[in-house]
């Protein structure tokens, strides 16, 4: 008896061996997934991805680069490289980081980390790192715009810009806990169709134009007139009541405008080589909303302020029913060397310091009268971070550096004509003249924060 | 025989299975603690701003910013001065130097700030109980910035303090975050980027 108790309990412990081995097996075959999980996850694509970029040998192409993330997750860091044939290349290859214009609106930071890369197939790619403070208060999620990246075509062929998606990566908010990936796993770039002749320099992809709202439909039909501008009035001369006609003319029939005047600290002279062309970044603030538009161009004047800067003129084109409203509003303008500014008030001649804004938009169609910005410049000085020559939306020891770094004893040009980093005066030489422009705005700009 | 046999088998495979069960354990952990391994390289690439930090915070220091007082037992209502040092722990030139006490305006009161005699008069300074920060900003413009030698300290600054209550109060070095305005820093002029310095806290107790 006692020995059939023994056996059967030697068969029991025995067959438990064997269990545990089988189910070790199963542990060691199955995949072990110990990757920490998504928190979301999400989509990367190039706006319009379903459509044939179509240009000419020389025309400029312009993508938008947007991140759709699911669950509401915020995005916070973007990682894209975005490669290409040899039919187009970066609008400036010489400045990697100035093809990139990031979308400020969306919490992201100006500046961004761009280098040019080589795929392993021969193409070109640009490797862009958008970043934010990551204050989830300021970050946007669903589909959100990350930055607009410049091309041109340069060869006749078909393509696509296409986004390795080996390489692209996207974090975001996650209040949860530490993991803060978002597993983007839907990747679409698009096709481009470059043909022969030497066309128009304006690309006729149907991206948002130059100070026109990202969110607000672009019109199909463009009006051939702006029914303020009398008849006859010359294009090029500034009309202060009136939409000065030099700038694009892409606004609806019935559309809210926002009209200014505005100044750079340290540009006193409208003509200088290097200080034309200066595109400007505009936000417009209202009913709790925001609209981005970006590179709006400004029309030269012979005006100029009472402390000698020269004035320029520019629009926003808010939209039919804009989210911003059309009153109340404030503008925060930033110019490619500069610290962004908020407007919001007419003749406004020093930092605005209450919160909100009195600009009410015009009408199409309406009177209209340019908001005089121009009393109080545009802050000069943000030409680096802690990258060196991107700019980090601050003024600090960082800027004085770089720019004391590029003057120079001689006064022969530095540039042929484009903007010069630092070149705050726009004469394509960096002096001391510059370096003070910057220690003003550096004092400025103290006596605001403290 | 049969049952012997029998028995000899079990005993047999009991160690085998035993054996098998310990060697497929370890393979399995070992299996598992890789996996780790490259699931945390691979986030810490993923992540660039994080990484970028963290490499910064490593770097050996440059400078050591320190705070000089006569005592750290003061009374409350009366005044001591305090004075902001810098040593070079290796030679430099800065081209500027950007100073952030950081101090609450309830536990002590700030005033009669001093300036370095070595370096140009700031561009900016400010006692800001606002932003509860005392700010001087140096900026330098000779070439090859202001120089630091190995070894040697600089009074960078000096500023009373009188205590408004009893208990313990700090001084520190705003070093800011990501997105702040108060960061304390020196920027070579040689490179044109930010030298990496060691801070102390200065904690007092108050009678």
């Amino acid at each position: 008896m006692n020995k059939m108790k023994k056996n059967s309990s030697t068969y029991i412990i025995a067959l438990l061996l064997v269990v545990a081995l089988m189910a070790s097996v199963a542990l060691v075959v199955k995949k072990q997934d110990t990757r920490k999980g998504a928190f979301a996850g999400g989509q990367m694509y190039l706006l319009d991805h379903n459509s044939t970029i179509s240009a000419e040998v020389g025309d400029n192409i312009d993508v938008q680069l947007y991140v759709e993330s699911t669950d509401g997750a915020k995005v916070s860091q973007v990682r894209s490289v975005l490669c290409y044939g040899s039919e187009v290349e970066l609008f400036n290859e010489s400045n990697v980081g100035s093809n990139v214009e990031v979308n400020i609106g969306a919490g992201f930071f100006a500046s961004v980390i761009a280098i040019k890369t080589t795929a392993t197939n021969g193409d070109s790619c640009i490797n862009l790192t958008v970043t934010s403070g990551g204050s989830a208060d300021d970050l946007m999620s669903g589909a959100v715009r990350i930055a607009k990246v410049k091309f041109k075509a340069v060869a006749v062929g078909t393509g696509e810009i296409d986004i390795d998606d080996s390489r692209s990566r996207v974090a975001g908010v996650n209040p949860d806990n530490n993991d803060k990936i978002i597993d983007v796993n839907q990747f679409f770039g698009r096709p481009y169709n470059v043909s022969g002749s030497v066309g128009p320099t304006n690309t006729p992809i149907p991206t948002v134009p130059p100070g026109q709202p990202t969110n607000t439909p672009v019109p199909t039909a463009i009006p051939t007139a702006i029914p303020t501008v009398p008849p006859g009035q010359p294009t090029n001369t500034p009309v202060p009541t009136a939409i000065p006609t030099a700038i694009p003319t892409e606004v609806p029939a019935t559309s809210w405008v926002v009209p200014f005047k505005i100044s750079f600290a340290g540009l006193r002279n409208a003509e200088v080589v290097c200080g034309q062309g200066w595109p400007v970044d505009v936000m417009v603030m209202g009913n709790g909303q925001t609209q981005v538009h970006t590179d709006v161009n400004l029309t030269k004047t012979e005006d100029k302020t009472t402390g000698g800067e020269a004035i320029f003129t520019g629009r926003v084109v808010l939209g039919e029913s804009p989210e911003t409203g059309s009153e109340d509003l404030a503008l925060f303008v930033k110019g490619p060397m500069h610290l962004q500014v908020k407007y919001a008030e007419d003749g406004q001649s020093e930092f605005y310091r209450q919160s909100g804004g009195q600009i009410v938009a015009f009408l199409t169609g309406t009177s209209m009268e340019d908001y005089d910005f121009s009393g109080y410049p545009i802050l000069a000085g943000d030409v680096t971070g802690e990258t060196a020559g991107v700019p980090d939306g601050r003024v600090n020891g960082l800027d004085f550096s770089y720019v004391k770094s590029k003057i120079r004893v001689d006064k022969s040009p530095q540039s042929d004509g484009d903007m010069l980093n630092g070149d705050f005066d726009g004469d394509c030489w960096i002096g001391n003249v510059d370096l003070a422009v910057l220690m003003l705005t550096l004092k400025d700009k103290q006596d605001q924060l403290y | 025989m049969g049952m012997k046999n029998k028995k000899d088998y079990v005993k047999f495979l009991l160690p085998l299975v035993a054996v098998v069960v310990i060697v497929e354990s370890v393979v399995l952990l070992t299996s598992l603690e890789k996996r780790r391994v490259e699931v945390k390289e691979m986030s810490e690439r993923e992540v660039p701003v994080p990484v970028l930090v963290s490499e910064e915070e490593m770097e050996e220091p440059v400078l050591a910013l320190s705070f000089a007082t006569e005592t750290r037992k003061m009374k409350v209502g009366e005044v001591y001065q305090v004075e902001v040092n810098v040593a070079g722990l290796e030679a430099v030139g800065l081209d500027s130097v950007e100073l952030y006490v950081s101090y609450d305006p309830e536990v002590v009161a700030v005033d009669n700030l001093v300036f370095s005699t070595d370096l140009p008069k700031p561009v900016f300074s400010k006692i800001s109980d606002k932003q509860k920060v005392v700010v001087v900003n140096y900026l330098v413009m000779e070439d090859g910035g202001f120089e630091v030698i190995e070894g040697g300290a600089v009074a960078l600054m000096s500023f009373e303090v009188k205590p408004l209550k009893s208990g313990v109060f700090d001084l520190g070095f705003a070093t800011g975050g990501e997105g702040q305005d108060s960061v304390t820093m020196f920027v070579e002029s040689q490179t044109g980027k930010v030298v990496p310095f060691s801070v102390n806290k200065l904690n007092v107790e108050v009678e």
